[in-house]
């Protein structure tokens, strides 16, 4: 390969990549611009990236019978003002890491027992069970929604933690990718432990789980994004009371409130729900890739 | 201490049967290798001891006591694996602490911060760690005690591995190929270290390995394990000077035993190709035997002899201090290999013809299905 058409493929590649990461980046861009940008300025598609931050004066505050010089301010400390008085952004945010923290905090509970079990204990029917497992993680909750929603109706639980919680609890996918991890858990290690007087349950926990932590990591990643940004479940079982809303359906809550075209407060508020995924992201990015590539899927 | 028996064990995987019907005896304080060639179902002998692999039939004695039905930890043995087997986690002194912390602590006093308020606690974890801090000082390992077992090379990590064994003052250590992933210089060292150990801890070692170079210098007695037979349990100069199995004969030695074809005429006396030996079988067995020669009981002869093979030199194996050489018989069907000095080896060449005596006495006999005859 000469020079020139290295630079060829290289410079091909390059603008792929490029174009790629412009249709992934523009809604974020778009967010968090107008987040920014005062409504005339969105309106007007003027202004670029920060908008001129020029004083605007709020006419709903008016309404309310404040002083002009108090309803007097810049576009971006009204959009996110607004956001945080005009919905309780912050109780959401909460309930997200309620919610996410418990489910994952479970899921862990149950799937690394169930993948001891599976990768190291000889047992009749093992083969089976794992079988199905495999099989469960080829249904999609959609499909197990409604039955969920009438046992949950049935005792009583919709519209609280629980409910959001709950069926969450025994993650297929955990046990997999639990399983596959053990594998690889030399046996010699576990009988080791089973000659210095260990009981199968602190193997788990004493042995198996601090050699699996970057397995875990991986998993409570998948885990927490997972179920951070789902809007459907708590959707389905969340009617009504607002305390208990997680983020995702907090914003859709939002934007029925507020008349149509407040897109500055909006954009505002996904900014804050969405700014803790990212930092997270952020701060485990190493962990993350290397997640992605221990269990080769996106 | 304790002696170890073990009668009539079986070892079923599926449908292939691993060990046939095993009988070995160990004696109190005794060194005992369990040898043999790869798969031959040593890990798994020394597995049902453990308590670690369910033997599929009956039984399994320590110090007297039928073990079949206890948990390995309540067996009192301790076992150190091919791969160490060290907790990857925790620091040296951690991974020698923990099977004192399981054995002597109850549950409450393990949990951290709360074992310091259960009374009595502190002085049982004093006394932990101060016998940690022994079993280091007899390894020479103080100074890893704060590292991670990644951070320490092959020989380090297996003396960590052997301190975790002994800090529980098991009745038996059972040691499964622990030198096999050393380099050959550490092999040789820690060959002499564990034989000093085990002269010093009086306790019954069972030593599994492959390699017979450890059977030969470092037990008292070593067993033979050839397809899931024990085929002959005696002292490693017994074994080698007086196999019962023409298979212990060939695993034994290095190199290799030779091997000719052998037949005995109608007044019972040997011959082996076509030199007579004038040597009788006690009982007769008239037709082909087989007949063992160590490389030493072969030597280059100068001029014409009784007793010798006439051959061509393929091959010189120099070591320093012996030369084996690679002798095709006339023949052609048959190749010996054969020790001589260095001052020998220095004289032919290869291509050489050449004459080999071989020593009467030192002929090893077996019959056709391998089995040792005896001579008058
Ligand atoms: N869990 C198992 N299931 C089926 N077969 C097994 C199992 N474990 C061991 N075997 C078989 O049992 C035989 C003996 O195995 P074992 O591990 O005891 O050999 P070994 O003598 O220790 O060999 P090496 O020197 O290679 O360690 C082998 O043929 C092996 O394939
Ligand atoms: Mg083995």
């Amino acid at each position: 390969m000469n020079k020139s058409e290295n630079w060829y493929s290289e410079f091909s590649k390059h603008m792929i990549l490029l174009f790629g990461t412009i249709i992934v980046i523009l809604p974020f861009y778009l967010m968090l611009s107008f987040s920014f940008k005062s409504p005339a300025e969105i309106q007007s598609i003027s202004g670029g990236f920060f908008g001129n931050q020029a004083l605007m004066t709020d006419n709903r505050c008016l309404k309310a019978g404040k002083s002009k010089e108090a309803c007097t301010m810049r576009p971006v400390i009204y959009n996110y003002s607004a956001a945080f008085s005009e919905a309780p952004l912050l109780r959401y945010l909460l309930n997200g890491v309620i919610v996410t923290l418990s489910i994952f905090f479970i899921q862990v509970i149950v799937a690394l027992p169930c993948a001891y079990a599976l990768a190291k204990l000889k047992f009749w029917g093992r083969d089976v069970v794992f079988g199905l497992v495999i099989f469960c993680l080829l249904i999609p909750v959609h499909a197990i929604a409604l039955p969920l929603y009438l046992m949950l109706a049935k005792v009583g639980l919709t519209n609280t933690y629980a409910s959001l919680v709950i069926p969450w609890t025994i993650s297929v996918f955990g046990i997999f990718l639990m399983r596959q991890f053990f594998k690889t858990v030399p046996d010699d290690l576990i009988d080791a432990a089973r000659m210095d007087g260990m009981s199968e349950f602190s193997i788990v926990w004493t042995v198996m789980l601090p050699t699996a932590i970057p397995a875990l990591l991986a998993f409570g990643i998948f885990s927490v994004v997972a179920h951070w940004n789902d809007y459907f479940w708590p959707r389905v079982v969340i009617t009504g009371d607002r305390d208990l809303m997680t983020p995702p359906l907090g914003l859709r809550m939002f934007k029925s409130d507020m008349d149509g075209n407040e897109y500055g407060p909006m954009m505002a508020a996904a900014t804050v729900i969405v700014a803790p995924l990212v930092v997270a992201f952020l701060l485990a990015q190493r962990r993350f890739i290397e997640g992605i590539t221990l269990t080769g899927m996106k | 201490m304790a002696s170890i028996t073990l009668s009539g064990v079986t070892k079923v995987f599926g449908n292939s049967r691993v060990l046939n019907t095993t009988n070995l005896e160990v004696a109190d304080g005794e060194f005992l290798t369990l040898v043999g060639p790869s798969g031959c179902g040593k890990s798994t002998t020394l597995r049902i001891i453990a308590g670690l692999e369910n033997q599929t039939t009956v039984n399994v004695m320590i110090a007297g006591k039928k073990v079949n039905d206890l948990r390995p930890s309540r067996r009192n043995l301790a076992m150190v694996f091919q791969s160490y087997a060290l907790y990857p986690h925790l620091t040296v002194r951690q991974n020698l602490e923990i099977p004192l912390k399981l054995r002597d602590l109850s549950f409450a006093e393990r949990i951290p911060l709360i074992w310091s308020c259960v009374p009595g606690a502190r002085e049982k974890v004093d006394k932990i760690g101060k016998v940690v801090n022994e079993i280091a000082a007899t390894l020479k390992i103080e100074h890893l005690l704060d590292r991670k077992p990644g951070q320490l090379s092959g020989g380090q990590r297996q003396r960590v591995a052997l301190g975790r064994a002994m800090v529980r003052k098991p009745a038996a250590f059972l040691m499964d190929e622990p030198l096999s992933n050393l380099d050959a210089g550490l092999r040789v060292h820690m060959r002499a270290e564990l034989a000093g150990l085990h002269r010093s801890l009086k306790t019954t070692f069972i030593y599994v390995t492959h390699d017979q170079a450890e059977a030969l210098t470092m037990s008292d007695r070593m067993a033979v394990m050839i397809d899931g037979d024990i085929l002959q349990v005696g002292a490693p100069n017994d074994v080698y000077n007086d196999p019962k199995n023409i298979r212990v004969a060939e695993f034994v030695g290095s190199p290799k035993i030779n091997i000719l074809p052998g037949r005995t005429d109608p007044s019972g006396v040997l011959s082996c190709l076509n030199v007579n030996l004038s040597r009788r079988l006690r009982e007769s067995v008239a037709g082909d035997v087989s007949i063992g020669l160590r490389p030493e009981h072969l030597s280059l002869q100068k001029k014409n002899a009784e007793n010798c093979f006439l051959g061509r030199l393929t091959y010189k194996e120099n070591l320093g201090s012996d030369v084996f050489l690679y002798v095709t018989i006339n023949d052609e069907a048959h190749q010996v290999i054969a020790r001589a000095t260095p001052f020998e080896g220095h004289d032919v060449a290869i291509g050489d013809d050449v004459r080999l005596y071989l020593v009467p006495d030192k002929i090893i006999v077996f019959s056709a299905d391998g089995n040792r005859l005896q001579l008058v």
